[in-house]
């Protein structure tokens, strides 16, 4: 079973995902700053980060992916923000990061990039969703 | 005898004696006594002849005989008192006849000064005729100096006529002599210069009636005018432009005149003309760059506005996102769960997440918009007790407040909305940054024509390296926690609006103290009565006012 660590300082928002990619049938950890990210981690040892750029301290979610990806190269990450992909991306050099997404962001997006990253795309499941 | 005075012509001035007798014998007896006075003697041998010399010369003496054929000496003394010529020439009578009162009374009625008696006397004689021989000689001598004198006044007169119609032929002023009706009397050369003429008749009437037009001073003799500016305009439309200053007089004859002197001061008008102008257009130029700057500051204010903007869209764009994600996440998992308890729930999360979204556009709107709000006289400690009120609405974390309001009416010209918003942003930024069971102190002090807002929370204390930034649109040490950014910026804005300042006193671990101060509605300080910060309400620190959910 992948495990998914999801990282977000807006609790709901967290929180929802972490309870979808659950019942989507992974093993889930959510963490709502960078800190509890990189604690959580540690024993967790997560497949795949999904995380939000910007976070409440001082490390973001590039920072993050980096400091995990340092630990495990293998480690996929899914990273979205709320001030559009572009600056995103060009801040994102020096790290692999599976897909960018845009906020906001529905389930059927989250879960496409999420079976892609794992390498277990579900089109049935993602088309039946959007709709 | 003294000699001959001598005349200031160098004329040698002699004395002349007459002698006036019928006899021959006694002409020459006589002319020899007399030989060897300073005198010339003239003889006449009868009253006639005496007459006809006396017309000719002056004399000094007539020695005059009484009786002669046909006219004698006292009918010929007569004629000669009556002419005006030798009316004061004296007369001495000579008479052999001896003398008795009534003869020689007719001699002096007849303007006889003496009487020598036959035989003369020699030395009576001579002592006499010496007499008026030096007296003639005085007179004459008197006559000269005075005739002199008179010569030598005129002569000067002459010469200081003359010198002074050379000054006023060559001073650049006009100077004119007229009568009140405007007829000229006289002017100098630059009168005539001034005014476009050639001689008297040549200036225009209608000068002379404006030059010499002073009706109402006729009265005020001798008294001069201070200079006036005289306006003329010349047939060809040429501005002729005069410093006149005017006199008054009277003549011997009680004939009155106008005198006074005209300055052309044309030039100087036109260059006053053209300097008035120069400052003018100066003035308008000056007033149009002030326009075009003022223009330029108001495109450099909307520019700076719509940079803020740019900023501001990033901000948004972040701040609405964040709260949209979790609206979009949540709506969508509810939907796919359908279970009625855990859809309310979701639904109550999405309402929450709208109104984060709402407040975070009002926000925007209050900063993007730059109309001056209405305002109204409003009491200050109360607007400021309402917000900290309506803070507990807001707040999350517990909160004591302690107010400390002033016994007197703080009156503020305030939009009283604006105000609580600042009021309560500030109150639950202090709460917010305060552990939890603090105080936070707000504090009114009215102070002369200010009062002070303070509000003190016990929290971490603002860095010094992020002071001048805390009211900056999107500056917040608490994103994603709920903090927009906004809120401090707003308020800054609202207070500088409002004729107020705001600053900031904190150290690192020590709380941080925002004071404002506003301007006192000065109407409003008439309802003072005591000293101002005499007696102040103070809330039971004990029991918070306002608290929030934990």
């Amino acid at each position: 079973m992948s495990k998914i660590l999801v990282v977000d300082d807006e609790t709901i928002s967290v929180m929802t995902i972490g309870a979808f990619l659950r019942e989507e049938g992974f093993l889930v950890e959510v963490a709502g700053s960078a800190r509890e990210a990189l604690e959580k981690a540690e024993a967790f040892g997560p497949d795949l980060l999904v995380s939000d750029w910007k976070l409440k301290d001082d490390l973001d979610g590039i920072e993050v992916t980096h400091a995990l990806q340092k630990k495990n190269p293998s480690l996929k990450a899914i990273l979205y923000s709320g001030l559009g992909v572009d600056d995103l991306k060009r801040q994102s050099r020096g790290i692999e990061v599976f897909r960018f997404l845009e906020k906001p962001c529905g389930l059927a997006e989250l879960i496409d990039a999420v079976n892609h990253a794992l390498g277990k795309p579900s089109p049935a499941h993602a088309q039946s969703e959007a709709n | 005898m003294a000699d001959a005075p001598v005349g200031k012509k160098g004329k040698t001035l002699s004395a002349k004696i007459l002698l006036v007798d019928d006899r021959p014998d006694k002409l020459l007896a006589l002319e020899s006594l007399l030989a060897d006075m300073n005198a010339d003697v003239v003889k006449a041998s009868s009253g006639r002849e005496a007459l006809r010399l006396l017309l000719k010369a002056n004399f000094a003496l007539i020695l005059l005989d009484v009786s002669m054929p046909g006219m004698d000496g006292f009918e010929t003394a007569a004629l000669i008192r009556q002419r005006p010529k030798t009316e004061h020439t004296p007369i001495i009578f000579i008479t052999s006849i001896n003398t008795n009162e009534t003869h020689m009374t007719k001699g002096y009625s007849l303007g006889a000064v003496d009487y020598i008696f036959t035989p003369v006397v020699p030395e009576v004689l001579k002592a006499k005729v010496a007499v008026f021989i030096d007296l003639f000689e005085k007179n004459e001598t008197v006559r000269r100096q005075s005739e002199s004198i008179a010569e030598e006044a005129a002569r000067k007169a002459e010469s200081l006529e003359t010198r002074l119609r050379g000054l006023l032929n060559t001073l650049n002023l006009g100077v004119f002599r007229a009568t009140l009706d405007g007829e000229l009397c006289e002017a100098n050369p630059a009168f005539f210069r001034i005014l476009g003429a050639r001689n008297l008749s040549d200036v225009k009437r209608e000068y002379l009636a404006v030059i010499c037009g002073v009706p109402d001073r006729r009265n005020e003799l001798d008294g001069s005018t201070p200079a006036e500016d005289v306006h003329l305009v010349d047939d060809d439309g040429t501005d002729i432009w005069l410093s006149l200053t005017r006199t008054i007089r009277q003549d011997g004859k009680n004939d009155t005149f106008v005198e006074g002197i005209v300055e052309d001061i044309t030039l100087r008008k036109t260059d006053e003309a053209k300097l008035q102008q120069l400052n003018e257009t100066l003035e308008l130029r000056v007033r149009e760059r002030s326009e075009a700057l003022r223009i330029s500051q108001e495109h450099l204010s909307r520019a700076e506005r719509l940079a803020s903007l740019g900023t501001l869209a990033a901000g948004i764009a972040h701040e609405i996102n964040n709260p949209l994600n979790s609206i979009l996440l949540s709506a969508e998992y509810a939907m796919k769960h359908k279970d009625p308890g855990f859809v309310a729930q979701t639904l109550k999360a999405i309402a929450g997440e709208t109104r984060r979204c709402g407040k975070i556009i009002r926000g925007v709107l209050q900063f993007a918009r730059n109309e001056r709000t209405a305002k109204s006289v409003n009491d200050l400690s109360k607007v400021v007790a309402h917000s900290v009120d309506l803070v507990k609405t807001y707040v999350r974390t517990p909160l004591k407040v302690d107010l400390e309001l002033p016994n007197r009416e703080a009156s503020v010209v305030m939009n009283p909305t604006e105000i609580e918003q600042v009021v309560v942003n500030l109150v639950k930024n202090a709460a917010e940054a305060s552990p939890s069971g603090a105080h936070v102190i707000v504090k009114i002090q009215p102070n002369g024509t200010r009062v002070k807002l303070s509000i003190k929370d016990h929290g971490p204390g603002i860095d010094a390296s992020i002071k001048s930034k805390i009211f900056d649109p999107f500056f917040s040490t608490r994103t994603g926690s709920g903090g927009t950014g906004l809120g401090l910026s707003v308020a800054h804005g609202i207070i500088l609006e409002h004729g107020g300042n705001v600053s900031i006193e904190s150290d690192l671990g020590k709380g941080a103290l925002f004071v404002i101060d506003f301007p006192m509605n000065s109407s409003g300080t008439q309802k003072a009565e005591g000293a101002e910060n005499s007696a102040v309400k103070v809330v039971d620190r004990r029991k918070p006012i306002a608290e929030g959910n934990a």
